[in-house]
């Protein structure tokens, strides 16, 4: 089945995505750690989204698909904005990046890290038809 | 997210009430200045009420990790749930953080 | 009562009678004159007797029928010809009796042709009197008046010149003639009746004729020795005229009977047909048209004198095929075949008939095969020129149906078709009736089905218009506040119009209805209602429609899309119009739990301000006037809430109505309708 949930680009509103992601979730036999992980990789993509995308620009607004089934999660997450990770962010190792952030007092980064241990498939792309970043989640169920 | 402070013995206990993520991080990162410039080195964190973190919130404590480290001070981290232990287990930062069961263990480790 | 004193009449005429009887046997007293006048008077009262007696038994005769009238007289007279031949056979035969007994016979031969005479003249009166008038009642009491008169002429010993007898026969003759062409009773005679009647007539004159002669040759009235009489007539005038009036009625019915035969056919064919008209007609008020074209056949078939025949009634276009006796489901499909049967009532130009008037001509058939030579094929149609069904009607010999025959088929085919059209339209009355009485009654409970006011609600206005393309439609459209904080909102369209749509439409409540009480998610609502529909639906119908459930606690709302378009919403905080996309398929389409596969819930966040407009494809499928016949579509509504979206969901109902109602004025094909608009007024 496909849920949706659309809202505006605010940080404020990262909560209301969880929420919306933790009741399909109630609908798999997922453990409770697995899916407050999931509900992390979520949260961790559109965190960047809003953040990095669109600047937290609030009349801007962000689209989250979950398509459920038996056996896998599908998550898509739309967006008007233009952030694209960095191929070399998705490759680091997270003692490097832990290191950089010790270091540089950075905060970023892990984020991008958690959605790759978490999730089985991860894959950011541009729609240029309609100009809508998409970045598309799975996690096997079984 | 609701952070309450108690600063009690030369520590300092911050119980952190409901979720970490994005939009509460800068809150959190607020309190832990203000701690550092306060010198309040010792912080003892209750996660008993913390229900979720994100990588913003961990980012936060990984940034001030290096400075409190020059100040001999240090975060400890007690009664946390298993999700959230999760997270930080996910990124092997239970290695580089101090993460006790109990309030007195946390006391414990901070007074030695 | 009036029997019996009736019957003292004929005790006291024939105790008369005996008693001058005895008188002539007595020589003595009828040989003096004061004897003869003595005995002549008993004999006139006890004819006068008689004749009041006969008279007044013919009137309290129960027989009507000419048949039966005949056949008693009848009877009478052959009795009456063995008794009077007798004394005839003993002066014959030369038997010398002796002059007592003779006298006695002779006076009981004469007193049995006195009743039969009487008998017969007094019961023909019956007959002259079938449709009588008063001019025949005055015409028959004048003649018995006269008979009374003479009677007197049998009075001895009075000298009477011959001409008062002569002048009665006159007068009488008068009275008789108009009587004896009262024979109006021909006329009414059946069939074989008619030849019977015609031999009874025959018998009866001859034994008239052979009871004329032994009347002649043995004066009976009076007994004298001198044989042959020329003034017996003259004498007996009253026998005269009995005898001579029955004998008249004989020979003229005769006669008239005998000229009227060659065209009695022809008047009994017209009477059969007033006949057949009248049953037709009683038929068809009365009874169904499976009777009503049976009768028609049977009647067709009867006027035509046709020898076999065959008839098809068509019933929702199956056609029931019945047949006379002599005829065989082989030779009917035989011929059927080989006149091109169904191509002939394919003709559309509706002739009223098809005649064959000679089969074998045409190799329709062959000698030795079927004996039938001419066929009359008539088609029976409906006023609206649908078939109701087809007689054909066969004939031994060729050129069988004239064209008489063909046009009194013909006007009793249009009769039956009245009779058709009127159970037709008297079955559409009720029907009607009975129609119009049940939309009122769907009317009324469809308006208590759908909300057309809603109460004050703390986050929201609600506002509705509903519009039916008929008296009840298959739009429904209901809310129901579910908590404090919760609300459920329904709008649902039953594919199809009219009474069908709406019955399911409030079934569609019915399971709404129970399934809000749930509380359940937006897409479990569908997979609930699926599952429910699916099991009362009919299998060719299907619903679309939407499901939203409101959260004002956590300011958002979740919604179902079912096929139903799509949710047209206006965001505040954004101040931008659209229509929100996604899939969904209609209920009832998918029957089985794949249908999961097809639903979707879609959060969407509310705002203060933010408008909701959820309508039925009658909205944007209507069409203009113009013509352009373009319909009202997405666009124009959508302009429409980016007008109005500031103001009040009434008054931005009301815009969208007026708007629609403009443009597709004076147009009366439109769809149902329905449009709900929800206005958030604070969270």
């Amino acid at each position: 089945m496909k849920y949706s949930f659309k809202t505006a680009c605010t940080k404020q509103h990262l909560y209301k995505i969880r929420k919306f992601v933790a009741v399909h979730l109630e609908k798999t036999n997922l453990i409770s750690k697995e899916k407050y992980q999931i509900i992390l990789a979520i949260d961790e993509a559109c965190a960047n989204a809003i953040i990095h995308g669109n600047n937290c620009d609030q009349s801007r607004e962000l689209q989250v698909e979950l398509i459920l089934t038996s056996d896998k999660l599908d998550i898509e997450i739309y967006d008007v904005g233009n952030y694209l990770p960095k191929e070399k962010d998705a490759h680091w190792e997270t003692e490097d990046i832990i290191k950089d952030s010790i270091q540089n007092k950075k905060k970023g980064g892990l984020g991008l890290k958690l959605m790759y241990h978490i999730m089985d498939k991860v894959n950011y792309y541009r729609r240029e038809v309609d100009k809508v970043n998409v970045c598309s989640l799975s996690k096997n169920l079984k | 997210m609701e952070i309450r402070q108690y600063f009690n013995e030369g520590l300092l206990t911050l119980a952190i009430e409901g979720d970490l993520d994005a939009a509460s991080s800068i809150e959190m990162d607020n309190v832990i200045k203000a701690a550092y410039v306060g010198q309040k080195y010792h912080i003892l964190i209750n996660c008993k009420l913390l229900n979720y973190i994100s990588s913003a919130g961990l980012g936060v404590f990984i940034s001030y990790l290096e400075d409190f480290k020059a100040q001999r001070g240090s975060f400890v981290f007690f009664e946390m749930n298993e999700e959230v232990y999760g997270v930080f287990e996910l990124l092997g930062l239970h290695n580089i953080f101090n993460i006790v069961k109990t309030e007195t263990e946390a006391k414990n480790l901070l007074n030695t | 009562m009036q029997n019996r004193t009736n019957k003292l009449y004929l005790l006291l005429g024939s105790l008369l009678y005996w008693l001058s009887s005895l008188g002539f046997i007595w020589g003595e007293l009828a040989s003096s004159d004061m004897g003869q006048f003595l005995l002549s008077l008993l004999i006139i009262c006890s004819l006068i007797a008689h004749l009041w007696f006969f008279n007044q038994h013919s009137k309290h005769d129960q027989t009507f029928e000419a048949e039966q009238i005949f056949t008693k007289v009848l009877t009478f007279g052959i009795i009456t010809f063995a008794i009077a031949i007798v004394p005839f056979v003993l002066g014959k035969m030369d038997i010398l009796l002796t002059y007592k007994w003779e006298v006695i016979i002779r006076r009981f031969s004469a007193y049995i042709y006195l009743l039969f005479f009487l008998y017969t003249f007094t019961i023909y009166r019956k007959l002259m009197h079938i449709r009588k008038d008063t001019t025949i009642i005055r015409q028959w009491d004048s003649l018995l008046v006269v008979l009374v008169l003479a009677s007197l002429c049998n009075l001895k010993g009075v000298p009477f010149s011959n001409t008062f007898p002569i002048l009665l026969y006159i007068m009488g003759a008068i009275m008789l003639l108009p009587l004896i062409f009262r024979v109006k009773w021909i006329a009414l005679l059946k069939g074989k009746e008619k030849w019977l009647i015609l031999l009874f007539l025959l018998v009866l004159l001859t034994i008239n004729t052979a009871l004329i002669g032994l009347y002649v040759y043995s004066d009976l009235g009076v007994y004298t020795d001198q044989g042959i009489n020329q003034s017996m007539f003259l004498s007996n005038v009253f026998m005269g005229l009995v005898i001579g009036g029955v004998s008249a009625y004989h020979l003229a019915s005769f006669l008239i009977l005998l000229f009227y035969l060659p065209l009695s056919s022809v008047i009994e064919e017209q009477k059969s047909e007033i006949k057949s008209y009248q049953e037709i007609s009683k038929v068809l008020h009365k009874e169904g048209d499976r009777e009503t074209f049976d009768h028609l056949f049977k009647v067709c078939f009867a006027t035509t004198l046709s020898n076999s025949g065959w008839y098809i009634y068509i019933v929702d276009g199956k056609g029931e095929i019945v047949h006379t006796n002599n005829i065989k489901d082989v030779d009917i499909q035989l011929l059927s075949q080989r006149i091109g049967f169904e191509q002939l009532m394919q003709i559309e130009a509706k002739r009223g008939y098809y005649s064959f008037p000679d089969l074998k001509k045409r190799r329709y058939v062959f000698t030795n095969e079927m004996p039938y030579r001419s066929l009359l094929v008539l088609p029976i149609f409906t006023q609206n020129n649908s078939l109701k069904g087809v007689i054909c009607l066969l004939k031994d010999f060729v050129y069988g149906f004239d064209a008489d025959l063909i046009n009194l088929c013909k006007s009793y085919i249009d009769q039956a078709k009245l009779a058709f059209e009127n159970t037709r339209l008297i079955k559409q009355t009720i029907e009607d009736a009975r129609y119009k009485e049940e939309i009122e009654i769907a009317t009324k409970v469809q308006e208590a089905l759908i909300p057309s006011s809603f109460p004050k609600l703390e986050y929201c206005e609600i506002a509705a218009f509903n519009q039916s393309a008929r008296d009840v439609g298959g739009d429904y459209y209901d809310y129901s506040m579910i908590d404090d904080y919760s609300m459920a909102v329904v709008i649902g369209d039953v594919s199809g119009k009219g009474a069908a749509a709406a019955f399911h439409m409030a079934q569609m409540k019915g399971i709404f209805q129970a399934l809000i009480q749930l509380c359940l998610p937006a897409d479990n609502f569908l997979v609930m209602a699926n599952h429910s529909i699916s099991n009362c639906l009919e299998k060719n119908r299907f619903i679309t429609l939407i499901y939203l459930a409101f959260d004002f606690g956590f300011r958002n709302f979740t919604y179902s899309r079912a096929g139903h378009c799509p949710i047209l919403y206006y965001n505040a905080e954004q101040d931008e119009v659209s229509y929100l996309q996604d899939e969904g398929m209609g209920l009832g389409i998918i029957r089985n739990n794949s249908y999961t596969n097809f639903v979707e819930a879609h959060q969407v966040d509310l705002h203060v301000g933010d408008v909701i407009v959820l309508y039925t494809d009658g909205l944007v499928e209507g069409r203009s006037n113009s013509e352009k016949n373009e319909p009202f579509g997405y666009e124009r509504l959508k302009n429409c809430l980016r007008a109005y979206n500031q103001q009040s969901a009434a008054e931005i109902k009301t815009k969208i109505q007026d708007k629609f109602n403009l443009f597709t004025k004076g147009r009366n094909d439109t769809d149902d309708t329905a449009v709900l608009v929800i206005k958030i007024k604070h969270l």
